[in-house]
């Protein structure tokens, strides 16, 4: 398997409604990771629309940052 | 003048009456008869300046359509400012407009708003989430995200950033300069590849562009091109090229009055069903005029 490329999470776009991080593919649509699959330790965001993926390059604590402010909401 | 499009057809921004992509050439829908003067995309949107009007198509989810709503065809775009389109260029989800009196506007939901004033505007250069602004007197000026000037916060009206600059271009997360003493440059904020800051030993350039994560310049009636190469965006070969134009991850040019394209095709944006192309790949339009590669999209003009 080999990534198109290596994102950071911090530019990536984090809708929290859908609790789903975002970044753009070079065909239009956009390469897409849930909140949760991050937590679980993967780290490949895909693009619905072709076959490229990316690498999200993050730190756990980042993640859990956010899934623990889930968690206090609920 | 005609205008063919193919490739990537997300939201319809070919602009061909569709959402399906083509792999083949098919004559854009909703131009009037006229010069096309400039071409320009995002992600999902495309615009065309033809008689010094703005029309646009695909996506306008974000305004980049100034608010006239999605289109799988060309529709004017509500630009309705009494002052001469000069230049556009395109974000990943907005459109930069700039006018003859210097006036730059950004796209959104309910028209076009005036980011700031400068002098004569020679050329912007727009990519992802950032623009940049060439004047004549060799200023050049920034909008959009300040990651790309060292910044951490959103330009919300235009700055000037440097002097001397005859030509720009903009890749994803940086710019690239040619000043008036010939020396090309690379941003050095952001997150700039590697593979981009690594600059090949060449000589006079011209004609500069950039994709995402990769310069192409013009040098001895030659392509020089260098970045990130995982689908094969960099130019094939050594052949002379009369014009070309770089998009995402692939790009267009022509030679002996003939369109080729080269890099990845997942969409058809090369003109066929291979994935990758090997090398340089015909495109058949007769009398190709001008080329313009976006988003896994290519748009081709012809007599």
């Amino acid at each position: 398997m080999s990534f198109y490329d290596e994102i950071e999470i911090e530019d990536m776009t984090y809708d929290p409604d859908l609790q789903i991080f975002t970044y753009p593919c070079p065909c239009g649509d956009k390469f897409q990771i849930t909140l949760w699959d991050l937590a679980d330790g993967e780290d490949t965001a895909v693009c619905p629309s072709c076959s490229l993926m990316i690498q999200v390059i993050f730190e756990p604590e980042y993640i859990a940052e956010k899934t623990q402010a889930i968690a206090v909401a609920v | 003048m005609r205008m063919y499009a193919l490739g990537s057809n997300s939201c319809g921004k070919l602009g061909i009456g569709t959402e399906e992509d083509s792999n083949q050439p098919v004559l854009v829908q909703g131009l009037p008869e006229g010069v096309i003067q400039l071409v320009a995309s995002g992600g999902n949107h495309t615009v065309v300046l033809i008689n010094g009007v703005l029309y646009g198509c695909g996506a306008d989810d974000c305004g980049q359509l100034g608010g006239m709503g999605n289109c799988v065809v060309f529709r004017r775009v509500p630009f309705d400012i009494a002052d001469q389109i000069v230049y556009v260029s395109c974000g990943w989800e907005d459109t930069l407009v700039s006018c003859k009196s210097g006036k730059v506007y950004i796209s959104t939901n309910i028209g076009f708003e005036c980011v700031g004033k400068v002098d004569s505007i020679k050329k912007t250069a727009s990519c992802m989430k950032h623009h940049l602004i060439l004047s004549h007197c060799s200023r050049l000026y920034h909008y959009g995200n300040g990651k790309v000037i060292g910044s951490n916060s959103e330009k919300s009206s235009v700055t000037e950033i440097a002097q001397h600059i005859v030509d720009i271009a903009a890749g994803r997360s940086f710019y690239v300069t040619i000043g008036k003493n010939g020396v090309l440059e690379i941003s050095q904020h952001g997150r700039v590849p590697k593979e981009v800051m690594n600059v090949p030993s060449i000589g006079d350039v011209s004609h500069l562009q950039a994709t995402w994560s990769a310069v192409f310049v013009e040098s001895n009636n030659k392509i020089v091109s260098w970045g990130k190469n995982v689908l094969d965006q960099l130019f094939p070969n050594d052949e002379s090229v009369e014009q070309f134009s770089v998009g995402s991850s692939h790009g267009l040019c022509i030679i002996n009055n003939q369109c080729y394209a080269w890099g990845w095709n997942e969409h058809g944006n090369c003109g066929n069903n291979e994935k990758q192309t090997n090398g340089l790949h015909l495109i058949s339009v007769s009398n190709p005029k001008a080329v313009f590669a976006g988003a896994a999209a290519s748009f081709i003009l012809a007599d």
